[in-house]
Formats: structure tokens, sequence, C-alpha cells
């Protein structure tokens, strides 16, 4: 009897425990169409401990749900991130729809997880309506994988009261940026003299020092690389890219404006920007980032000042960032028009009713309660027009600065905007990291060499296969 | 451990042989088998699942990891195969002989800064008479932080401005501050520094459980014949701390050569590569690239040079068994 009771259970704990190593095996998967019921899942939902956005999120899908009673929406709080994504899109768990950034667009295109959406893009009146520059960005071989959500220059972000310190400010109190490399350098030794402060914040990791210095490189005159009949080379061993990382030895080496670490990330310029402790990056003022400066940092956000990047003797250029709309590449076609129904009615597609109306307000409305800047356009996703005076209004409204502090970078008067580079930018912005944090790390560094090593790496690693 | 073994195998084909009066050699393991089973087979049924386990999260990725390394890979869709492309690609990158030179670096300095400090501290602590609790987890302590933790903690203790530690504590004695992590010829010896911080504590503990297994008898028949400490030391304890100490060594050389969040937290693996090592380049391949393949051929590349490690320290381990 004992026996048997001892038997079974074994037998039971054998299953239990077999059940539960099988049951982890189960792939989840969208149901397509189900009884006429079409399912979508909107990823970057709010938490709900987000207040005002989980509430705007939640107004959206009650009045989505009156319009489109067929499709049935799951919230998805997930975000796109480079640790979670690869993962996510493996065991086929990414929502429906989702952003990512300018920079993603290639990548996950290439990886084979991006829907083509061309038929939706051309039914919603999006090619219309897009603003040209962004059109070539989402569009490859005649065919759309994203549609932009919002975008930006990167510009010159500055700190007022650290300018009115160093008494650069004109008659109204309106700080004087620096609207050429050499007033950048110029501007961040009187700042790092007068202060103590880092005069300008460089960052120097994850892609983002690539990133950043190669739009400075170009107001030097770079040129990273050149078609060759059907092949690309890499350019960049020249005396313009000697002269800009020149430059950038100089800011840290010679004038002492940079920081000390020479590890810095995208969190870390916020930070140092945000504490105080930095007068002016380069970079972009995306919602999230300004939201982190002021919540986060205690930020002023009258204090805030968006510019142009400073020009060069190669120029002044802009690089065009910003987020897109990727939806999943297992939806059918009913399922992505439910998508492209959803971004429509948040405010974000080309159409304008009563409801992406409703929505436009509501979006700026709720950053003004948030104590998030409105009052800056940057750059617009949509051509002038309708679509964009609905905008321009709502921002009006709420607009809780003094614009006057974004005029230049609203205007983006004599700057060029430029797209990335054609082929491998990721790999070029790891090379340039690397060129990056050894200016910045060694003072004994050998501009030349290094420049003409990276230049052949990058031609050997990348180009040539 | 070994000879036993190799006598009980020999024991077992003897029975094998002896008592199989009609059926061959076959049939009779056939026979033992199912005996086997048949006499614990709940036992078996527990292990199933654990079977199961094993398989799907050791045996399969692994396999799979290495199967896929020869195809074009479409994030983790599986397109055509390609023979050694991924490996050629990898191989071929000009920073790869920089990286596994500085997972060579990484052994070396592991083995310069913590292989001896666990063997000495066992040695002293066990003569200690007074405050053993007190010591052992005052070293072990460490051990109890998260390994990011402790990354985070030694990232803001080299920070090279005067917000950093180490050059408050230099600036006391007007020495300028020092650059740390971001000089390339020490940030290897620096995160190496950190991982010895966090982990000699552990090994320390089983160096000492080691020496308390010794029989104190030998100790004192040593003394008797006038051995010194030294001469105990080298007579008595350490043979009987080899076999860990070569576990230990085998170990840490895998452990340090496949470095992975030290690098990753406290430098990304620079400055300009200088502490970018297998497993944190197949990351980079795989989650910032999504270039899965070549992340696999890297993981592979690496698994290959373990697995020598490996089957090197058995060698080393079988020859001194039969040795002792």
């Amino acid at each position: 009897m004992k026996q048997k009771r001892r038997t079974g259970l074994c037998a039971v704990l054998a299953a239990v425990t077999a059940v539960g190593v099988m049951s982890g095996c189960s792939t989840q998967t969208k149901k397509a169409t189900e009884d006429g019921i079409v399912e979508i899942s909107i990823g970057g939902w709010p938490e709900q401990d987000a207040n005002v956005s989980y509430a705007r999120y939640e107004n959206w899908l009650t009045r989505y749900n009156e319009l489109y009673p067929n499709v049935k929406v799951e919230k998805d709080n997930w975000s796109y991130s480079y640790d979670t994504f690869l993962a996510k899109a493996a065991s086929n768990m990414l929502p429906s729809v989702y952003t990512t950034f300018f920079t993603e667009i290639k990548k996950i295109q290439s990886a084979g997880y991006a829907a083509d959406i061309t038929k939706q893009v051309e039914n919603y009146h999006y090619l219309e309506n897009l603003n040209e520059d962004l059109i070539s960005i989402c569009r490859n071989d005649g065919k759309f994988y994203t549609i932009p959500k919002s975008a930006y220059a990167l510009c010159l972000v500055a700190n007022k009261s650290l300018f009115k310190e160093i008494g650069q400010v004109d008659e109204n109190g309106y700080a004087i940026l620096p609207q050429t490399i050499e007033e950048l350098t110029e501007t961040a030794v009187k700042i790092k003299e007068k202060t103590g402060k880092i005069g300008f914040i460089m960052p120097t990791m994850q892609k983002q020092g690539g990133w950043i210095f190669s739009n400075l490189a170009w107001e030097f005159g770079v040129q990273f690389i050149k078609q060759e009949g059907d092949s690309y080379a890499a350019a960049f061993d020249s005396q313009e890219m000697r002269d800009a990382l020149q430059w950038l030895y100089d800011m840290k080496w010679k004038h002492k404006v940079l920081g000390d670490n020479a590890f810095v990330d995208a969190n870390e310029v916020i930070k140092q920007f945000g504490s105080g402790n930095g007068a002016m990056f380069v970079g972009q003022p995306t919602e999230g980032k300004i939201k982190t400066m002021i919540h986060g940092y205690q930020f002023n956000k009258d204090n805030l000042v968006l510019g142009q990047v400073p020009g060069g003797p190669g120029g002044r250029y802009s690089l065009i960032g910003g987020d897109v709309w990727v939806l999943n590449n297992n939806l059918n076609e009913e399922q992505k028009n439910a998508v492209f129904d959803w971004i429509n009615l948040i405010g974000s597609g080309p159409e304008l009713n009563d409801d992406s109306l409703d929505s436009i307000d509501s979006y700026y409305k709720d950053l003004n309660q948030l104590g998030s800047v409105v009052g800056y356009k940057g750059l617009e996703i949509w051509k002038s027009g309708p679509i964009c005076d609905a905008y321009d209004e709502a921002r009006k409204k709420y607009c809780n600065v003094d614009a006057s502090n974004f005029r230049e970078y609203d205007t983006f008067d004599n700057t060029t905007l430029r797209s990335e580079e054609p082929v491998h930018c990721q790999d070029l912005y790891d090379v340039l990291d690397s060129l990056v944090q050894e200016v910045l790390s060694n003072p004994n560094v050998d501009i030349s060499s290094i420049i003409s090593n990276a230049a052949d790496n990058f031609q050997r690693n990348f180009l040539d296969k | 451990m070994s000879k036993i073994k190799v006598k009980s195998l020999d024991a077992a084909k003897g029975v094998l042989i002896k008592d199989g009066n009609t059926g061959t050699y076959k049939g009779e393991l056939f026979r033992c088998i199912k005996s086997t089973v048949k006499h614990s087979w709940s036992g078996w049924l527990l292990l199933i699942p654990f079977f199961f386990l094993m398989i799907f999260l050791l045996w399969k990725p692994l396999i799979m990891g290495i199967y896929w390394s020869f195809f074009e890979m479409k994030g983790y869709v599986v397109g055509e195969f390609c023979g050694l492309k991924n490996y050629i690609t990898v191989m071929s990158d000009t920073a790869f002989l920089q990286t596994l030179g500085n997972c060579i670096k990484y052994v070396i300095w592991s083995l310069i800064i913590g292989y001896m400090i666990p063997v000495v501290l066992s040695i002293v602590f066990n003569e200690l008479v007074h405050l053993n609790k007190f010591i052992t987890f005052s070293i072990y302590f460490p051990s109890l932080v998260p390994g990011m933790a402790v990354a985070l903690l030694w990232y803001y203790v080299f920070f090279p401005n005067m917000t950093g530690l180490l050059n408050q504590m230099l600036s006391i004695f007007n020495i300028a501050p020092k650059t740390w992590l971001q000089n390339s010829d020490w940030t290897i010896m620096l995160i190496v520094l950190t991982a010895t911080w966090e982990g000699f504590g552990k090994t320390t503990l089983f160096y000492m459980a080691n020496l308390q297994s010794i029989n104190q008898e030998l100790f004192e028949a040593a003394m008797l014949d006038g051995a010194g400490i030294l001469h105990r030391v080298k007579y008595v304890t350490m043979p009987y701390l080899y076999p860990t100490m070569l576990l230990f060594f085998v170990n840490q050389c895998k452990g340090l050569f496949c470095m992975f969040e030290k690098p990753w937290v406290m430098t990304g693996g620079g400055p300009n590569g200088a502490s970018m090592t297998l497993a944190l380049k197949s990351y980079y391949y795989a989650f910032n690239d999504f270039r899965v393949g070549e992340s696999l051929a890297v993981g592979v590349i690496t698994f290959v040079i373990l697995l020598t490690l490996t089957f090197v320290y058995k060698y080393i381990e079988k020859r001194n068994s039969y040795e002792l």
C-alpha cells in the first residue's frame, strides 16, 4: 500500500513537472481573425500609474471601440529597447504596432520583423501629406516598412542660466547661442572659466558618440562614405576628419571644457545637463529626454534653450532623427488597416477629423499638465497645410514656456537637414565611438594614425563585405 | 576517485561475462539496465521531467546555436545554409584578434591578482583561533552583493574625476587624479580587481572547508618530525588543496575568459575596444546589431576554446588521480 502510494505520488510529481516544462515551449501568436473580430495589440501603452497619459489612452480606446466595434484592442506596455526587442520578436510576442527610432529602421527591416505597409501608406494618404525628407527614410526599394510618428533635427541644447552667468545674453535676456564651431569653443571655455561647469557634453558610448560626432564632423566638411559605381568606399581618412578630431581633442585636453569621464552614454548626457553641471550638448529634444531632465533632475524648463548645431568650414548641417511606427510582420491586411485606423484616431495620421483634432489637443494638454515643455515644434512630419496648422494651434494653446528660447531651432535658417549615411551607418557610429573614446581618453593619441586604421577597418569589416 | 570507477567497471564487466550463460554481452547489458530500472523505476520516473528540462534548457539551445551558426539568420529566422561565412565574417573582423587577446589578458590578470589570494587567506584563517566566524562572514560578504551592483559600485570608485573615491583618497596625499578605467593599459586589470573582490570570499570558503577536512594527526606527525609552518603547508596542506586548486584554476580561466557583465557596465568594452570580450562582442552582435549568425559564431568559438580547456583539466585531473 505504502509502495503504491509512493509510486502514485512519483507519477503525479513527474507529470506536473513535465507539464510545467512543456508549457514553457508554447508561443504566443495573435489571432488574425476570428468570427469577424480583428485583434490588434498596441505597444507603448502607459502604465496605470502614469495618470494623465493612461487616461488619455483609455479615452482613445473607448472612442476606437465605438467607431470600430469589430476590432479588439489589447494593451501592451512594452516599448522598444535594444535589450528586449530580439527576444520579443523571436518569441512572436511583439505588439501589432510599436514605435522605434529612425536609426533602428534598417536593422528591424533587414531582420524581417517589419510588415510591408506600402498599401496602407497609399490608401491612408500618407504619400500626399508626408514631409518629403522623411519619405525617403521610410521607403526602401519602393516599399514602406515604417511611417514617421515624430521627427526632429539634431540641435544645440543649452542651459540659459549658465549663459546668464557668463553674460552671454541679449538685451531681452535671451541666450546668445554659438553659431560656429569656433564660437562653440569660445562659449564652452567661458562657461568653464567663469562657472567651473562642463562647457560641452560629448557622448562617447553605445553609438551615441559616433552619432553626434558624425553631425559635428559634417560641419568640418567630412565625407564618411562615397559611392564608387555599385560599391562604397570609406572616405574619412581626410584632412577634414583630422581637423574635426583635433577640435574634439583640443576641447578635452587643451581647453579642458569636456567632462573628466570618457564613458558617457545618452543617460549620462541628460544627467549632466539636467543637474546643471553642463552648459551645452548636441542632441535631440525628445519628449522623453526633456521629461527626464525636468522631473528626474529638477531642471527648470524656463532655462531650456534650443538652437541649431553650429556651422563650420564645411557648412552647417543637422541630422534628421525621430520616431517611426512599425507594424508586426505577421499581421494580415485587416489588422494592418485596424492599426492605421488607430494611428489616425490618436492624431498621428494625416486624416483630420473631430477625433484626431481632439487627440492632438489632448496630447498637448497632457504635456502641459505634466509640466513638460510645450512651445517648440521642431521638425514637422507633415507638409505645411491643415495638419501642421492644427498642431500649431494646439501648441500655442498649451504653450508653457517662452517660445523665443526656441526660435532658432524652429526656423532651421541656414541649416541643411541631412539623413544618415546610406549604408552601414550603425557600424560607422560604432567605429566613430571608438575614435571619440580614444581621443578623449588618451592625451598622447596619434590622430592621423587612428583615423587611417579606423577607415581601413571600416572598409574591410563592413563596406567590402 | 577515478581509480575506484575503473575497478567498478572491470568488476561489472566480469559479472556480465561470467553470468552470461546464454545471452550475448549486449543481451546481458540490456538485462542489467532493465533490472536497474525495474528496481528503482520511481526514481527514474522523477528524473524524466528534469531530463526534458536539461534537453530544452541546456542541450537544445547549445546544439541549435551551433547548427544555426552555419546559416544566414534574419533575426531569429533561419535562412539559407552559408557554411563558414559567419565564422569568416567574425574572424576576419579587424577587432577579433584584439578581443581574443583581451580575453587572454583577463585570464592572465585574474591568475596574477586573484588566484593565490584565496589559498593564502584560507591557510591563514584556518590557523586562527578567535574571530573565525566574523572573518568568514566578512570575506564572504562581497559575494552577497549582486554582480551588477558590484560593477556599478567599483565604476564609481574608479570614476576619473574628483568624485571618484580612489581619486579622493589620492588627493589626501596630493597625488593628481588618475583616469583609471579610461586608461586602456589599466582597464582590464581594474575590471579583474573588481571581479576578484566579488569572488575571492566564496573561493576562500571552499578552500577553508577543504582544509578543515584534513586529518589533524598528519599535522601533529609532521610537527613531531620537526616540520615548521612552511614545511607543514608544503607537505601536508598543499597536496590536499591541489585538486581544488586545479578545479578553481580551470573555473577561473573559464569565468574570466567569457567575462560579460563587468566590462558591459563599467566600460562598455572601451576605451576603443580595450576591454572588449568575446561574450560582450557576441551580445553586441545579437542585441545591438541584430546579427544573430555572427553572434552565434562568436559563441561557438568561445565554446570550443572553453571545451578545450575543460578537456585539458579532465586530462590533468585523471593523470593526477592515478598518481595519488
